[in-house]
């Protein structure tokens, strides 16, 4: 009786594009790969969109960021626990105790990240004042070349008007 | 009636309409003498008193400038406000100096004045004592006299331009009040002021603009693009004119930020922007924005013109990004400062 294979799910996927798999899960992933056209197609889009999320630019957070987040945490300990003193994690458990919706949460991040981006890449808008009294000389030149010199030139020769 | 008294009457007759109107004049005759104008200066030396005259919040405004042609070097203004031009160079001295404002050649398309004006040659009134002969340029399409050159009988050199406003009112002006010399025997040209150059703001023609940048050839199916510019502060300016009036427009990255402004403009419509007017000795300029670029146009055009000009260039140079562009602007208006 030939026994349907058994499919990785999701988060098997993530985790071994993660390197994050079990030796095991690893050997039945790429058993997979290797007969399966639409997983590797399931791969190769997870894959593209892991790699869109890493391309996006990083950005320094500002000198008051950690600042602000450290004053509003109300735990700070538990943010300062040093890796060394944490208790050594399984992989499995770790990965089994991710949200079932992880891809729903990490397009979720990838469009905030992609948003704060554009909103980043946005150059803010220049303002410009115009040099209005330059101009109304630079007017006289070019003018004075194809009209008469004398009254094209003469306005040069007095206060232009502008008030300051 | 006797028939040789009908012919006296008829020569009395054809007398008369001779002096109000010159005999046989036509637009070809009035083009000439308005392209003869245009050089007579540099043919002719002078010298006098130049008036400047504008209309300025329904208040007239005056400036005197004494003006000297000697071997076709044209001067005006005196002590450390004065400006020259010899040939195809323009200098302008402040008090760091001269600097140069021009050095080239101009070229381009120009229009007849006759392509866009009705013009006429009558026998004008004298200026500064001199005997005129006045071109008068009407729009034809509302039969109102908009421009009036007069030029001196004998040789040709402006004396007066007048600008009319729509409903043929004179609302700037600068001519001649006082004649000293005019023609007669030439003088040696002064000395170059290109040795005491201090500082060089002349700009670079240039075949296209930058990008961001607009430069239609025509603007209101009247005006001809005729030079494109590249000054040194990056800014770019464009020349137009339609014949009779040339219109510089700049152009410069950014929105009109008005605070930096000089005082004394006057809030105008310019199409569906708001924008700052000014009436000076030196034109009428207006200021506003389009599309994130801040433009501003010169001219010795009447306000009401420029407003059209400047909306016609807006027109003209619509961006239109398609659907691509309209999901951009959709997507990313709540993150724009304005």
């Amino acid at each position: 009786m030939n026994r349907e294979p058994t499919m990785p799910g999701a988060d098997v996927l993530s985790a071994y594009l993660d390197g994050e798999c079990t030796d095991a899960e690893r050997v039945l992933v790429e058993e997979q790969l290797a007969s399966s056209e639409e997983l590797r197609d399931e791969l190769a889009e997870a894959r593209a969109a892991r790699d869109a999320v890493r391309a996006l630019p990083l950005r320094d957070a500002p000198p008051e960021f950690w600042a602000r987040m450290l004053a509003a945490d109300p735990e700070p300990e538990a943010v300062l626990v040093p890796a060394a003193a944490a208790a050594p994690v399984d992989l499995a458990e770790r990965r089994a105790r991710r949200s079932p919706s992880r891809w729903l949460a990490a397009a979720a991040g990838a469009a905030a990240a992609a948003v704060i981006a554009v909103v980043v890449l946005v150059p803010q808008p220049q303002s410009a004042t115009p040099p209005v009294g330059a101009f109304t000389a630079a007017h006289a030149v070019r003018s004075s070349l194809q009209d008469d010199a004398v009254s094209s030139l003469a306005p040069l020769a007095v206060s232009a008007g502008f008030r300051r | 009636m006797s028939r040789v008294a009908r012919v006296v009457l008829a020569a009395v007759l054809a007398a008369v309409v001779g002096v109000l109107v010159l005999p046989g004049a036509r637009a070809d005759d009035a083009e000439s003498v308005l392209d003869r104008a245009r050089n007579a200066t540099v043919r002719e030396d002078f010298s006098g008193l130049v008036q400047i005259e504008w209309l300025a919040d329904g208040e007239w405004q005056t400036a005197r400038v004494p003006v000297t042609g000697t071997g076709g070097t044209v001067q005006v203004g005196e002590g450390v406000r004065k400006a020259e031009g010899r040939g195809n160079e323009r200098w302008i001295a402040g008090v760091s100096g001269w600097q140069a404002g021009w050095d080239e050649a101009v070229t381009g398309n120009v229009p007849s004045p006759s392509k866009h004006w009705d013009l006429a040659l009558t026998k004008g009134t004298e200026i500064a004592g001199r005997p005129t002969l006045v071109v008068t340029a009407t729009d034809p399409r509302t039969d109102e006299a908009r421009l009036k050159v007069y030029c001196d009988r004998d040789t040709g050199v402006m004396l007066r331009r007048e600008v009319l406003d729509a409903k043929g009112r004179v609302v700037r002006a600068v001519g001649f009040v006082e004649v000293k010399k005019l023609g007669g025997t030439r003088d040696a040209a002064p000395a170059d002021p290109k040795a005491k150059k201090s500082k060089d703001s002349t700009p670079d023609r240039v075949a296209s603009v930058p990008d961001g940048f607009d430069a239609p050839a025509t603007v209101a199916d009247r005006y001809v693009l005729a030079g494109r510019y590249l000054r040194p502060d990056g800014i770019v300016q464009l020349y137009y004119t339609d014949g009779l009036f040339g219109v510089s427009v700049f152009q410069q990255r950014g929105d009109l930020d008005t605070s930096g402004l000089p005082r004394g403009s006057e809030g105008v419509a310019v199409g569906d922007a708001r924008g700052r007017g000014y009436e000076v000795a030196g034109g009428t300029v207006l200021v506003w924005d389009h599309e994130a670029m801040t433009r501003t146009v010169v001219s010795d055009a009447t306000i009401a013109d420029l407003r059209a000009f400047a909306a016609a260039f807006d027109d003209r140079t619509e961006h239109h990004g398609g659907i691509v562009e309209d999901i951009t602007d959709f997507v990313l208006a709540p993150f724009r400062w304005n």
